[in-house]
């Protein structure tokens, strides 16, 4: 039986009625897309995948979030766990297993509420600052969604956002560093759309509009190149 | 019923992030839970009783104090109040919970008993009552948010379980909190050192609530008592024993108001002397069933009474699903590893019964066999086994070569009794020993 299987088990019955808490841990972001690819197969509850625990806030009732866990966010989501409950999400976090120790250490409330722990096998653990690793590990596993995944709106704006929290750690870096992770984000989008004629075909359309909902995605100070979707789709969009 | 419908029931009725929907799924305790409670609320030489309630997490206290509720609200008007739930849903600081003052719970008491009032007595209650209490909080809010407080529309934000409206029976009411009525930014949790319970603006505001607290005694003919939850979660150790001192302990407001109360405390209170020194309150200690014998603790073949709660639990919870089924929904050797595993801890019970659900659906099994439970057992054990280091391990082993033994002094008690690590029984004398699911850790 493989960790997909028992990811598949763990969410056979959550129905959207309970709360409910997954833990799956593992350092090979390569296994993003296929938990994605089970939470999609969720029939009828509107799935999301996220980096930034705060979106449980704004998650639908009954939804499927998969959560990217950013050390950083351990000790709100332990304050802040009734919502899980309250909004009956079902929730999968994705955590490398530092993030996941920290986890159990620093948020017991919330850890007493997991129902089950999914190993992922394989991959590198990463290095680095705290907060080095929360971006890189939220850039990594939308990144890895898009590449393997449907491409959706949604997981595009998810990617602009992971992009800029990695912009953010990079600014202390040289402007080369910079500029390889933006031409990374390029080709990821490339790619992407290349992927989605029809989601490129709409966000042409939507380009140069009011209220697009690429305006949720304002310029970061001092962002590279890049930065923003908006920029990087108008490129893509005019090859 | 099908297989699917038959296993979802199951999935559904034991859910360990709430407690159990029906009065008929809760059983008594082993040792009979808050039966004790009812000894001393019934004294009638003492109509203002306060009993701190100190608990393991998970061991049962929200579920045990609905239970509670139930019983008592036909000899007082019952009022049951979430604090934690009412931060983080309605007042979205849940930080804040962490800096209340003692005044600010005595107001929130009193907020929670007006809402219950005004839908018990739309006509007869005295909304003056409720306005004196807002105007004396008025004095005590920042500058800012003075010209901003409404406490009627403050009142209908809370979410309180009372004593149901007047000719409709013995049964509790959940009135829901009229959700985005209001903003509770930065009005509670704010000032909370600054003041002292002499600070005269402090007594203004408390007399006030104790007003309402005799207003609402006086409208009922009989005394009302108040069940004050997720007072703790007041953070890790140690700053919520500090948090809880200065609640309970360093201030006697709460004790002051003209009510029964049962107030939940922090398990880290429980070690400390302070927990017997909080004036005017009476301790009770909720902790685990006591599942494992003090004697021969990591023998399953000698568990302790507590296997037998769990057993009745289960049953009582699908009694009838197995009457469609027509047959057990666990084989017995099952059902009581699960509860020897559980350490006495009724969420992890729950959710190896839920987790098992899921393993029988998938497997297409028609009851939870050994080999499920011992599936379930193991990813629990890999679950348990997250964020333990060395040096926990050391400690664990120190109180399992010594259960009887006060335990260690260690930095690591507090975060490995927080985390369920380490568990307090009840039977004999209070004893410790490491959760079940970690001795193969231990012995390794």
């Amino acid at each position: 039986m493989t960790w997909l299987d028992d990811l598949r088990r763990a969410l056979a019955l959550a129905d959207g009625h309970r709360g409910r808490v997954v833990l799956v841990v593992g350092d090979d972001v390569a296994a993003v897309p296929a938990l994605m690819e089970v939470v999609d197969a969720r029939n009828g509850a509107p799935s999301t995948v996220e980096f930034d625990a705060r979106a449980l806030t704004s998650a639908p009732p009954g939804a499927t979030v998969a959560l990217t866990l950013r050390r950083a966010d351990v000790r709100w989501l332990n304050r802040h766990r009734p919502i899980i409950a309250e909004h009956r999400l079902t929730v999968i976090l994705w955590a490398r297993p530092d993030a996941a120790d920290r986890l159990a250490r620093e948020a017991p409330d919330l850890f007493d509420w997991i129902a089950t722990r999914v190993d992922v096998p394989g991959g590198e653990p990463r290095t680095g600052s705290e907060a080095e690793l929360d971006a890189w590990d939220a850039y990594d596993a939308v990144e890895a969604c898009l590449a393997d995944g449907p491409v959706t709106l949604a997981r595009l704006l998810a990617l602009d956002r992971a992009a800029r929290a990695v912009h953010a750690v990079l600014q202390v870096r040289s402007s080369t560093t910079l500029g390889r992770f933006d031409w990374r984000v390029y080709s990821t989008l490339t790619r992407a759309l290349d992927r989605a004629p029809a989601l490129r075909a709409a966000l042409s359309a939507t380009l140069g509009q009011p209220h697009s909902p690429l305006d949720t995605t304002a310029r970061a100070p001092r962002a590279g190149r890049f930065a923003t979707l908006r920029d990087v789709l108008a490129r893509l969009i005019r090859r | 019923m099908d297989a699917t419908a038959l296993w979802k029931s199951v999935y559904t009725r034991f859910d360990p992030l709430s407690p159990p929907e029906r009065v008929e799924w809760r059983v008594d305790r082993t040792r009979r839970g808050l039966y004790a409670l009812h000894t001393r609320l019934n004294l009638p030489f003492e109509t203002q009783t306060k009993i701190l309630l100190a608990g393991t997490m998970g061991a049962g206290k929200s579920t045990e104090l609905i239970r509670l509720a139930e019983q008592r609200q036909e000899r007082e008007f019952v009022v049951f109040f979430d604090v934690h739930r009412h931060m983080t849903d309605v007042v979205g600081e849940a930080a804040a919970l962490e800096s209340l003052a003692p005044w600010e719970v005595c107001v929130l008491v009193a907020l929670a008993t007006a809402r219950a009032l005004a839908e018990r007595y739309p006509q007869r209650w005295a909304p003056a009552k409720l306005a004196a209490l807002g105007d004396a909080w008025l004095d005590l809010l920042p500058g800012e948010q003075r010209p901003q407080i409404d406490i009627g529309q403050l009142a209908r934000t809370l979410t309180v379980t009372a004593s149901s409206l007047a000719g409709a029976g013995p049964a509790l009411t959940t009135l829901a909190g009229a959700v985005g009525a209001l903003r509770w930014n930065a009005r509670l949790g704010r000032r909370g050192g600054q003041l002292t319970d002499q600070d005269p603006r402090v007594r203004f505001v408390v007399a006030a609530a104790a007003d309402l607290l005799r207003h609402a005694a006086e409208l009922e003919g009989r005394p009302v008592l108040v069940l004050l939850d997720g007072l703790d979660r007041l953070g890790g150790a140690p700053s919520a024993l500090a948090r809880a001192e200065a609640l309970f302990v360093r201030s006697t407001l709460l004790q002051s108001l003209p009510c029964r109360m049962v107030v939940t405390a922090p398990f880290a209170l429980r070690h400390h002397t302070s927990f017997a020194e909080a004036r005017g309150f009476h301790p009770h200690v909720l902790v685990n069933e006591p599942v494992l014998d003090p004697e021969t603790p990591e023998d399953p073949a000698r568990p302790g009474e507590g296997i037998d709660f769990f057993e009745r639990l289960f049953a009582c919870r699908v009694a009838d699903l197995e009457a469609q089924a027509g047959h057990p929904l666990i084989e017995p050797d099952a059902l009581r590893r699960l509860a020897w595993c559980s350490g006495g801890r009724a969420r992890d019970f729950v959710t190896f019964v839920q987790e098992s659900a899921g393993h029988a659906y998938a497997a297409r099994l028609d009851r939870i066999t050994a080999e499920v439970a011992a599936r379930v057992l193991d990813e629990q054990r890999r679950l348990r086994e997250t964020g333990i280091y060395r040096e926990h391990v050391e400690v664990l082993r120190a109180v399992r070569s010594a259960p009887h033994d006060p335990l260690p002094r260690s930095e690591y008690i507090d975060e490995l009794l927080a985390g369920a690590r380490l568990l307090p029984y009840p039977n004999h004398s209070e004893w410790f020993y490491p959760h079940p699911l970690l001795f193969d850790r231990l012995a390794r």
